[in-house]
């Protein structure tokens, strides 16, 4: 299947019709009008499944390669909404899965004993038992199922996973809450984080613990949201303090623990934040010891691994920083939008399937991620 | 029991038992032509006689009954009493957690003092100080001084009317005058004139005719009024009427309330030039360590020329004094620099070895040529071998990051870029809320070096982008090799060290301190929390402009008090004027509303648990310093203490 193959090819309406669908979402991701990783993975699952309902295909593999296709393309429309990429290897996963079950299904019929994955390191040394055969086998029956079958399948993901990223709140705060005790002051450079809005708002109200949120500004790309966030945590009768950029080492002593949102979190343990002056943060925590835990829903990991930082981390335009500029007289500015904070500076993860170290991250992501699918532009794989 | 009776008979004068039988007789006489009223005490009366009869009967005289009732009667007022102190006693209660809650201290920095207790001070002194002709705008409207000093003492009389009255709305003054509550005393009407010509179109006949519909009845209800809300705050006398609504509040202080009181006993001495510095140091116009304390020995300059010694005592003795009575008004506008405290004690150094038989004449040039000699020495000079010494640390082609603006850095930098022709790239970072560095971007700008200018939130993608060094300035250096400077300060040493990027401090010996502290939050200036509020790219002195934040709260209160005005004029059916000023009012409220509610945090204050820090200075830990670049040569911080007590003697 060539690449186009969703974008033009078939008459048929409904995929024509889907294809308009997906022609709008990837210039809404272009322009940056979807906000929020929460926002897009919602709404790429959406567009996932009307493009699964109206998709053709002969063989599985035939839906997977076209799945790709579309994740491929929608990465490259902003190629660091990373929950788009990351639902999308989820779908695709389980459909993975499911091949893989159907064929294990069929070489158990054929061969008497099912073979385990290599287990020991005295296997390892071992010769493969017929292994090409098998997979011959199996690739050849599995060609029999019919393809509604999978149809079904991806449908379900998907609505198992819409399900599970609009609960996943409730995960992480039963964890979260333990890890902060009464007149704790706690400091929050992400304000633009729902999952910590929540959190922090459940510990007051529910848990009835009373402390203290300094939340940074952010300026200049989310000063707004900081200072909503700080309006909103004090409507709920938790005690705020705006503190200005600057003033964070200052205040750092008096810290208990940093509490972070994340945007992408890599297989590394380091994090992609939404908003600049995190790494600076938790590199002064990390100076100060104290305690950095950054809370992720289980749609924010990402299968890549951050070789180039400069590629992940984004950048805005002058005119936040110095919005009156004699033209005569340039200067150059830096306005980092993201931040990414490597994983020594942060101490845990807090995901709604429970609390990992920055170092077992990845096995949480090969849990549900494929190798494969890693890297869906095909060039790359 | 018959004892105890005894006791107390014998306790209770006898006048009284005496007042009591006439009452009852009396009310026994006059029982016919009575009203309902004073039947029903008639019959509460008869009552009493039958159950003092049956009291009779059982064996207690008369005198014991009334003495009874007296002491039942007694009881109630003092339970009445009671309960009326435990009245008050809740009123005060509430009115001191109002003001708790009013006064806004974060949790962190309630040590410290606030911008706001440092403005109430400073408007209260100035006002004080500030000749009492010249004319004052007070939230009840414009304070016309000759009238003030007609009434004596409660010296507020309002005028609210000028802004409503067109000059083509003369006719309708009549109507307006008495609601929107004018009054203006037929007396000293020269003055009045004077005063509301400057202030608006009026014309005098409206004046005129304005004075001649106020009745009397209403000058004595504005008079009464006013006497009302002189009682209300009357913590210091003299400074009521100047200090907006919400600046009083910061006045339950005691402690503050002693300074500024000991600040007015001696306002009669306080230079005018000082005062004129004292706002600029407010109000953030001169910003600085060095610049400050430039401009604070060039106003000594002058205050010591215009000293005349008092009779009796010697200009060596008594300047010292003099000074510090400047200085404790200086103190109010921000605390003082460590460069202005070294320069301060130089100073108080030399007058006391002034020899008492110099000619007064001859010893004030000496000192103000020794002034302008140690401001040479200490800064100009300082900067100068500074600026040699740093120099042969930068090569050829470096990038240079630097954080805020520091004088000694601007010109280092220059020196390079320009006079040495060095090929340098600096990078400037700058925060929120001052913007300092955006000045010294552009200076450097301007004279053609290659700089960038980032912001602080950014400082990962700076540094990596192959920086050589980190140049900083500095506030102070104290004791114990710390670096006290603008907030963020330290988060870039952190990092530059972190990435094995050297740091280097630029600083004059005069900014050494005896001082030792350990972390930021225990010693620390805050600034005015509001300066956060608004997200925008102007530092608050651009901002504000030339209206200060006294201006507008000076803005909002009328505007409320308008308001007010409004709403109880309606109800009074107040037919064309009263509607025609509240209508537009409304419409100016709400376009208020709009272009105010912009901001998040307009109303913080209002949050009891939303708090806004805004420190200036944090403290960066000696390890994160290569060396301190100073006029003695290069030194690593914890040779501060060395220089110091090597160079007293000079310093």
């Amino acid at each position: 299947m060539s690449s186009q193959a969703f974008t033009s090819v078939h008459p048929n309406a409904a995929t024509s019709d889907v294809n308009v669908t997906i022609d709008t979402f990837v210039a809404k991701l272009k322009r940056r009008q979807v906000q929020g990783s929460y926002a897009i993975a919602l709404e790429t699952l959406q567009l996932l499944m009307r493009f699964i309902s109206a998709a053709r295909w002969n063989h599985v593999n035939d839906l997977i390669e076209q799945i790709r296709d579309l994740g491929n393309s929608l990465e490259k429309a902003h190629p660091t909404a990373f929950s788009c990429g990351n639902v999308i290897r989820r779908i695709l996963a389980v459909l993975r899965d499911e091949v893989e079950e159907d064929t294990m299904s069929t070489t158990v019929t054929s061969t008497s004993v099912a073979e385990p994955l290599i287990s020991s390191m005295f296997n390892l040394l071992q010769k493969p038992e017929q292994p090409h055969q098998n997979r011959k086998n199996s690739s050849g029956s599995s060609g029999m199922k019919t393809k509604t079958d999978y149809r079904q399948v991806a449908i379900q993901g998907i609505k198992d996973l819409i399900d599970e990223i609009k609960n996943i709140d409730e995960g992480i705060q039963q964890i979260a809450i333990d890890l902060i005790h009464d007149h704790e002051i706690l400091l929050t450079p992400t304000p633009d984080s729902k999952t910590v809005l929540k959190f922090l708002i459940t510990a007051r109200e529910r848990s009835n613990r009373t402390f203290t949120v300094l939340v940074t500004e952010g300026f200049p790309n989310n000063t707004k949201n900081a200072h909503e966030f700080a309006k909103k945590l004090a409507q709920h009768n938790i005690e705020t303090l705006v503190v200005p950029d600057s003033a964070v080492f200052a205040l750092m002593s008096r810290v208990g623990k940093v509490i972070i949102g994340t945007k992408a979190v890599f297989v590394n343990g380091g994090t992609i934040s939404s908003n600049s002056g995190v790494s600076s943060v938790c590199e002064c925590a990390r100076e100060f010891r104290t305690p950095v835990f950054a809370v992720a829903g289980l749609y924010k990991l990402s299968p890549l691994y951050p070789f180039d930082v400069e590629k992940f981390v984004e950048f805005g335009g002058s005119q936040r920083i110095l919005p009156r500029m004699d033209p005569r007289k340039r200067l150059d500015t830096v306005n980092q939008i993201t931040d990414y904070v490597p994983p020594e500076n942060i101490d845990i993860y807090i995901t709604n399937v429970g609390g990992f170290n920055p170092s077992f991250i990845y096995r949480i992501a090969w849990d549900n991620y494929k190798q494969i699918d890693v890297h869906l532009d095909k060039n790359k794989a | 029991m018959s004892e105890s009776e005894a006791k107390s008979r014998s306790a209770t004068p006898p006048s009284k038992a005496k007042q009591a039988t006439p009452t009852t007789t009396a009310a026994a006489n006059g029982e016919k032509k009575l009203t309902n009223k004073e039947l029903k005490e008639l019959k509460k009366q008869e009552k009493a006689a039958k159950r003092a009869a049956m009291k009779q009967a059982n064996g207690i005289s008369i005198e014991q009954q009334q003495q009874q009732a007296q002491m039942k009667k007694e009881k109630k007022q003092l339970q009445r009493e009671q309960q009326q102190k435990r009245e008050q006693k809740q009123k005060n209660a509430n009115k001191k957690k109002q003001n708790e809650r009013n006064v806004k201290k974060s949790t962190l920095f309630g040590h410290l003092e606030t911008t706001e207790e440092r403005r109430a001070t400073i408007l209260a002194l100035t006002s004080a100080v500030s000749s009492p002709k010249t004319s004052r705008i007070t939230a009840a409207g414009l304070m016309v001084p000759v009238v003030a000093s007609a009434l004596s003492g409660s010296n507020v009389l309002t005028a609210s009317s000028l802004m409503p009255v067109g000059p083509n709305a003369s006719s309708t003054v009549s109507a307006s005058a008495p609601a929107s509550t004018t009054t203006t005393l037929p007396a000293s009407s020269a003055a009045l004139s004077a005063g509301t010509s400057s202030a608006s179109t009026n014309t005098p006949t409206a004046i005129q005719q304005e004075i001649a519909s106020s009745n009397a009845s209403d000058v004595a209800k504005t008079l009464a009024s006013i006497s009302l809300e002189a009682g209300e705050f009357n913590v210091i006398p003299g400074i009521s009427s100047v200090i907006p609504t919400v600046l009083e509040q910061s006045f339950d202080n005691s402690s503050l309330i002693s300074s500024v009181k000991e600040l007015l006993l001696n306002k009669d001495l306080i230079h005018p030039s000082i005062l004129l510095l004292t706002s600029h140091l407010a109000h953030y116009k001169i910003v600085g360590s060095i610049p400050r304390c430039i401009a604070m020995l060039e106003v000594f300059q002058i205050v010591i020329k215009d000293y005349q010694t008092p009779k009796g005592t010697t200009l060596s003795r008594n300047l010292t004094s003099y000074l510090s009575h400047q200085i404790d008004l200086l103190k109010k506008a921000r605390p003082l620099s460590v460069t202005m405290g070294n320069a301060i004690r130089w100073l108080k150094q030399e007058i006391s070895l002034i020899d008492p038989s110099t000619p007064d004449k001859a010893a004030k040039k000496d000192l103000c040529e020794k002034i302008g000699q140690f401001a040479k020495e200490k800064i100009e000079l300082a900067d100068q071998l500074i600026i040699d010494n740093a120099s042969t640390q930068i090569e050829e082609s470096t990038t240079i990051v630097t954080y805020g603006s520091s004088k000694v850095l601007t010109e280092l930098l220059l020196h390079n870029a320009i006079s040495l022709k060095k090929n340098i790239k600096v990078i400037v970072v700058d925060s929120r809320p001052l913007f300092e560095g955006r000045k010294m971007a552009e200076t450097l700008r301007n004279a053609g070096v290659n700089v960038m200018y980032a912001l602080i939130t950014s400082l990962d993608t700076i540094f990596n982008m192959d920086v050589d060094y980190v140049f900083l300035g500095a506030h102070s250096i104290l004791s114990n090799g710390f670096l006290y400077s603008r907030a963020g300060t330290a988060m870039l040493a952190m990092s530059a060290k972190r990435r094995n990027i050297p740091v280097l401090v630029c600083c004059e010996s005069l900014k050494f301190s005896q001082r030792v502290q350990l972390d930021s939050v225990t010693f620390n200036e805050l600034a005015d929390p509001n300066d956060l509020v608004n997200i925008d790219y102007e530092n608050p002195v651009e901002r504000r402009g030339n209206k200060g934040a006294l201006l507008n709260q000076f803005i909002k209160e009328r505007k409320f008090e308008k308001k007010k005005l409004a709403m109880e004029n309606k109800p009074k059916g107040n037919k064309i004027g009263g509607k025609k000023g509240s209508e537009g009012e409304s419409k100016d409220a709400s376009n208020e509303e709009d272009s105010n509610s912009k901001n998040i945090l307009d109303g913080w204050q209002e949050l009891p648990s939303l708090n806004i820090v805004n420190i200036l200075y944090d403290l960066t830990p000696p390890e994160y310093i290569k060396k301190v670049i100073t006029e003695f040569g290069a030194l690593p911080p914890s040779s501060v203490p060395v220089i110091l007590r090597e160079y007293k003697g000079s310093a």
